[in-house]
């Protein structure tokens, strides 16, 4: 006897019932588009070159994550496309942080959540070919995502993860962040003077060696006259480590901060201590382990920009 | 209709040039909407080169540090010394180290 189904197993059927039950079809069923709030503030859009300007968190629960970090900066969340209940739009007065993505770890998983920082580029495409010319390896896009812009994930040299992303409103504009804004990131590095070459030759980055009491290299990454991120060697003993980003979120007291952080469910990686800026940092985890910088900065002197 | 002209009809049917037709379109609806929709939009930055996540690999230690171990910036103090051979380009030695931006914002 011959099944019913017997011509929808013919291979061209069979082609399109995958693909309508897989991710090449999705867009059509997806729901409404996204709706991204503009992430520049100026009418007229500029592109800050390796400035960071965007961050994405993965986390294995979406709930515990906002509780977290709403509590801890006070940070908003909200959905930028309707009925989706796995990513939220991070925001603080109204600007934007960042996206926290839920997708599940499963038990026995050896992995952990990170946060993962985007820096501006002008051309995405351009950025991403030179930055595999120079070692790079290529992880994810380039894909334009309509009013947000055009973004791809790459690996340096040394296989630190990073972003790049040409916002299609523009940079926040070069100002001082405010408590609960990202204010600064680090690079730690196996070498970071290879490191170094890499990024500058991706963001044409001015580099300034730091003063250093140890045989470590510490430099400086700038663009447009402004200090974007550090380039440290890591810190040495047995510890098992790999090269990354770590970010940093402006606080008021970072000793008030921390302790805060553990009162929610965090932990705390490095205890505050006084940076070379003056200011106090400390490097916390949060509830799912995702490592995330606190910065005090302090500046009398900052003028409210006249326009 | 019984069952034996329903499968007479699914044999006579061109499933070639439909397939074919099928592919084609599907094919072009992934490429007039890329990244719009839920799945799209998950992968935001999410580096789908991880399947779809953007999780570090575990095992490895992340602080630790000694309280003399500095990271953030300099507040445009003096700078340390030119290392020979270095693969990257020192800023001019006439520039003065910057600071992070410092500015206010304006008023929205």
């Amino acid at each position: 006897m011959i099944s019913p189904f017997h011509g929808i197993c013919r291979p061209p059927v069979l082609a399109l019932l995958v693909l309508l039950g897989t991710g090449m079809a999705r867009p059509l069923v997806g729901g409404a588009p996204v709706q991204w709030p503009p992430l520049g503030e100026v009418a007229h859009p500029e592109h800050l070159s390796g400035k960071m300007i965007w961050a994405d968190l993965v986390t294995p629960d979406l709930a515990v994550a906002e509780r977290f970090y709403g509590g801890m900066f006070g940070w908003k969340f909200e959905t930028i496309q309707p009925g989706a209940k796995n990513y939220v739009l991070a925001s603080m007065e109204g600007r934007q942080i960042g996206c926290l993505l839920q997708r599940p770890m499963a038990a026995g998983e050896q992995h952990q959540s990170a946060w993962l920082a985007f820096f501006s580029v002008q051309d995405v495409d351009a950025a991403r070919s030179n930055a595999i010319k120079n070692g790079a390896k290529a992880l994810w896009g380039p894909v334009t995502f309509p009013g947000h812009g055009r973004q791809a994930v790459l690996a340096d040299p040394e296989g630190a993860v990073f972003g790049m992303l040409a916002s299609s409103t523009g940079d926040p504009s070069d100002s001082l962040a405010a408590p609960g804004e990202w204010i600064w990131s680090s690079l730690l590095a196996q070498d970071p003077a290879q490191d170094a070459a890499f990024y500058q030759k991706l963001f044409d980055y001015d580099v300034f060696p730091l003063p250093s009491e140890s045989t470590a290299e510490h430099l400086i990454l700038a663009s447009d006259d402004s200090a974007r991120a550090s380039v440290n060697a890591m810190p040495g003993g047995s510890l098992p480590r790999h090269p990354h980003w770590l970010n940093f979120i402006r606080v008021t007291d970072t000793m008030a901060a921390t302790a805060k952080a553990v009162a929610i469910g965090g932990r705390v990686l490095v205890q505050p201590h006084v940076d070379r800026h003056g200011g106090r940092t400390a490097v916390i985890a949060d509830p799912a382990g995702a490592p995330i910088g606190l910065m005090e900065w302090t500046d009398n002197a900052t003028q409210v920009e006249q326009k | 209709m019984n069952m034996n002209s329903s499968v007479r009809m699914l044999r006579i049917l061109p499933w070639k040039p439909i397939g074919l037709t099928f592919l084609l379109l599907a094919g072009l609806c992934g490429c007039l909407y890329p990244g719009v929709g839920v799945d799209g939009a998950v992968v935001v930055g999410s580096g789908g080169g991880y399947d779809g996540n953007y999780f570090e690999p575990g095992g490895f230690q992340h602080g630790g540090w000694g309280s003399d171990y500095r990271v953030g910036p300099s507040r445009g103090g003096e700078r340390g010394q030119e290392r020979a051979g270095r693969p990257y380009r020192s800023a001019p030695a006439a520039r003065r180290m910057p600071s992070i931006p410092s500015r206010g914002r304006a008023p929205r």
